[in-house]
């Protein structure tokens, strides 16, 4: 058996569908975890006193905002040399999420900023690359239902996601490049984290929680996607009926 | 610590629920809006369905 065959929409409806629970149960537990950890174990910080608990909503949402961004990127790769329907229609099932998940970094931020910075908002390198990703994920939505013609409307979207793509290392490289207010990571693949542990831990959970939540609401979207696609072209295995023989490939 | 102690976060509530409830009401939203687009996928698919089984049985 080939995991190309998932690349097809009929072979990857039902396999989404038997997937989006299990992703939804592994994002409920670790959400309650990490709110449990986040703001009952974790301590007050000696700094910031308890407003620093925003971090674990915040840093989450940001990581998601550029992880999700990426793989709409792979996908829009995909999408571009495979020819794949499958790959045009992930991409357009991620993005409401990552757009969703860019907000809420973004007000989050604000709402953090306020108490520590003394300020909402600041055009810094940081926020201003953020705000920027924002504005790709509504031009991209913006973009794909603007061209009636799905096949030229994923071709367009993919082109700009992929474009786009440049963002998201200026995004995460932007407060080592530039003076900015946002302050440096504190976790870091190369440096041991500059928190405490149970910190860490509620930070990861929660990261891990909305990481979950996003395969399960994107998997729920996909396949409503699936459905709006197939409508009007007389392929009805999405309301039950079996395919017709050859006629709904990738 | 008591209830009215933990909801008031030593005077940062307004931050810190208005970032946790904010992120809870999107994410609510965004169920809702995923789940309402899939039951209408649905229903216009099993209505055009419906529409060529009614046309095959007229033939």
């Amino acid at each position: 058996m080939s995991l190309f065959k998932y690349a097809s929409p009929v072979a990857f409806y039902p396999l989404a569908g038997q997937l989006v629970p299990w992703f939804a149960a592994l994002a409920a537990v670790f959400g309650v975890a990490g709110l449990y950890l986040g703001l009952f174990a974790a301590p007050e910080d000696f700094q910031q006193g308890e407003v620093y608990r925003i971090i674990f909503i915040h840093v989450p949402a940001a990581w998601m905002a550029m992880f999700i961004y990426l793989v709409m990127a792979m996908y829009g790769v995909m999408a571009l040399t495979f020819n794949t329907r499958l790959s045009a229609m992930m991409m357009e099932a991620l993005a409401p999420t990552g757009a969703m998940f860019t907000a809420i970094a973004l007000w989050t931020g604000a709402l953090w900023g306020r108490p520590t910075w003394g300020t909402y908002w600041a055009w810094d390198a940081r926020m201003t690359s953020t705000l920027i990703l924002l504005f790709l994920y509504i031009g991209y939505l913006a973009l794909i239902n603007a061209i009636e013609d799905k096949k030229r409307a994923d071709k367009a979207g993919a082109l700009l996601v992929i474009v786009g793509s440049v963002n998201v290392p200026i995004i995460y490289f932007s407060v080592k490049w530039w003076n900015t207010l946002h302050q440096g990571a504190s976790v870091s693949v190369t440096a041991s984290p500059k928190m405490a542990a149970i910190m860490l831990w509620a930070m990861l959970a929660m990261a891990i929680a909305c990481w979950m939540y996003a395969i399960a609401v994107s998997l729920t979207r996909v396949r409503a996607i699936i459905r709006e696609r197939e409508h009007g072209r007389g392929r009805f295995w999405v309301a039950g009926e079996l395919p017709a023989k050859g006629v709904a490939g990738s | 610590m008591n209830g009215a102690e933990f909801f008031s976060m030593v005077g940062r509530g307004f931050y810190i629920w208005g970032s946790f409830g904010a992120f809870a009401i999107a994410i609510i939203l965004e169920i809702m809006l995923v789940r309402l687009r899939g039951r209408r996928a649905q229903a216009e698919i099993e209505e055009e369905l419906m529409a060529v089984k009614i046309r095959g049985r007229a033939r």
